[in-house]
């Protein structure tokens, strides 16, 4: 390489420079909102030994009164993306459940009548996951006219997640 | 002030065969096409979800990207599948290779810009971000070393490297040293679940042990950003170890930012032309350079070819 062109060149690795910087900084103070220059907080979340791991899962019945789980990709949502939006031991507001049900209507036949968003809980002692899990509904929709078992869900509405700003 | 420039420009410029830049080139957009078209068919998702879930990350916002709908979306993929197989099998000079691959960048930015603004954001996609724009900027076309080349491949192997001590920075920004006996690898594989992965949950001890060691590595491979040597290589083998383990128990692959490894290898060896510039040199066979090689740097900055 001639002198020249080191010359010619020299803000190359300057913006490499800024651009790890910049990765850097995102670690140490700036949230997801700032992807792609975020934290790299991905199972940065340390859960203490003792305490209750959750996932989420949604479950509907068709009007032909058959139970279904609906799939993640029937309503256009990864599992993380509906707990990202809903504190996982809170109800999920209505306004949000009636989407997911218009989007799965949308496209699929025959329709949901009845949606509820599930909560599988799994105790852990010591680190180590505890048989029998229990499950939580933290929101029930359902079509109007609708006559089927439903659950009262009564949790408090949390303050809304803070989203990328947390 | 003299070594430090020196040193400044050697790590940066050290001259590269431009045929490893192509073939890097080759393989990350093969890589491009796979996720969108295989393993990331999630987002494609994202047009039918409810609009309402949609939570523009910061970019998105200042581009004024309305959420996606099925017409945008298929549009979108058209663009990347099209451009991204121009990238691999297209001919033409510098600035035709450079307009594709910058169609490649922006459209795939566009993409994963729509993926992670449902309030879950998978980091490692950084990598391959910049991977596409310094291939925009560094097409890898001419023969012969070229100082740019080792430019833009350097950039990728930074970017790819602070992943790691950047993401234990991040657990112990987040959850402090406790993250080290917490039950962080548990919960991964309750919510998860492999066969390994629910042998592993019933020994918390390995579990822990793990976490230490995990976290402890992830800090000391930035050690694979020395030009040379084998605690490089070996942090390399580490890293793609680090990476079958997070497979095998959890499932997750971090394609789109693993395959940013092979930035690492001798691509060129891959190259037709290069093994035929090599057979036609009389000292044949002893230029080749991989990982924590140095050789004398023969010919200089290639035209376009």
């Amino acid at each position: 390489m001639m002198a020249s062109d080191q010359r010619r060149w020299w803000p190359l690795p300057v913006v490499s420079l800024v651009l790890a910087l910049a990765t850097i900084a995102g670690s140490l103070f700036w949230t997801d909102d700032a992807f792609p220059i975020a934290p790299f907080r991905m199972f940065s979340y340390g859960n203490r030994p003792d305490t209750v791991v959750r996932d989420t899962r949604v479950e509907g019945e068709l009007e032909t009164g058959e139970e279904i789980r609906v799939g993640w990709a029937a309503v256009g949502l990864r599992r993380a993306e509906l707990e990202g939006q809903t504190h996982p031991n809170r109800r999920v507001p209505d306004e949000n459940l009636e989407g997911l049900a218009r989007v799965y209507n949308e496209r699929h036949d025959p329709d949901l009548v009845h949606l509820q968003v599930v909560v599988r809980r799994v105790n852990m002692e010591g680190g180590k996951p505890q048989p029998n899990p229990t499950f939580t509904v933290i929101g029930d929709w359902a079509a109007e006219g609708y006559d089927g078992e439903r659950v009262e869900v009564d949790l408090p509405l949390d303050e809304p997640m803070p989203g990328y700003r947390r | 002030m003299t070594t430090v420039r020196n040193w400044w420009r050697s790590y940066w410029f050290e001259p590269v065969p431009a045929e490893r830049m192509a073939v890097f080139s080759r393989i990350i957009h093969l890589v491009v096409l796979f996720t969108v078209f295989r393993t990331d068919r999630w987002v494609a998702q994202h047009a039918y979800a409810p609009e309402e879930y949609y939570q523009p990350v910061a970019i998105a916002r200042i581009l004024g990207l309305p959420a996606p709908d099925p017409g945008t979306m298929t549009l979108l993929q058209w663009v990347i599948g099209v451009s991204a197989v121009l990238a691999i099998i297209g001919p033409g000079g510098r600035a035709a290779r450079s307009a594709i691959n910058g169609v490649v960048a922006c459209s795939y930015l566009t993409w994963i810009l729509w993926a992670f603004s449902f309030a879950k954001v998978d980091h490692d996609r950084l990598t391959i971000i910049v991977t596409l724009f310094v291939l925009a900027a560094v097409p890898g076309v001419g023969r012969g070393r070229d100082a740019l080349v080792g430019w833009g491949l350097r950039t990728v192997q930074v970017v790819f490297v602070l992943a790691y001590p950047l993401s234990a920075i991040a657990k112990l920004r987040r959850s402090g040293i406790e993250w080290v006996s917490s039950a962080v690898f548990a919960r991964a594989v309750v919510r998860r679940g492999s066969a390994l992965g629910d042998w592993l949950a019933d020994q918390p001890s390995l579990l822990r042990a793990g976490q230490a060691a995990f976290i402890t590595f992830e800090f000391a491979a930035v050690l694979a950003l020395r030009r040379r040597g084998r605690v490089k290589v070996a942090m390399l083998v580490g890293i793609v170890l680090l990476h079958l383990f997070t497979y095998i128990t959890v499932g997750i692959h971090f394609l789109a930012h693993t395959i940013c490894i092979t930035s690492f290898l001798p691509l060129e060896r891959l190259h037709p032309r290069w093994r035929a510039d090599r057979d036609e040199r009389p000292s044949a066979g002893v230029e080749s350079e991989g990982v924590g090689d140095e050789r004398a740097v023969v010919g200089g900055v290639a035209p376009g070819a």
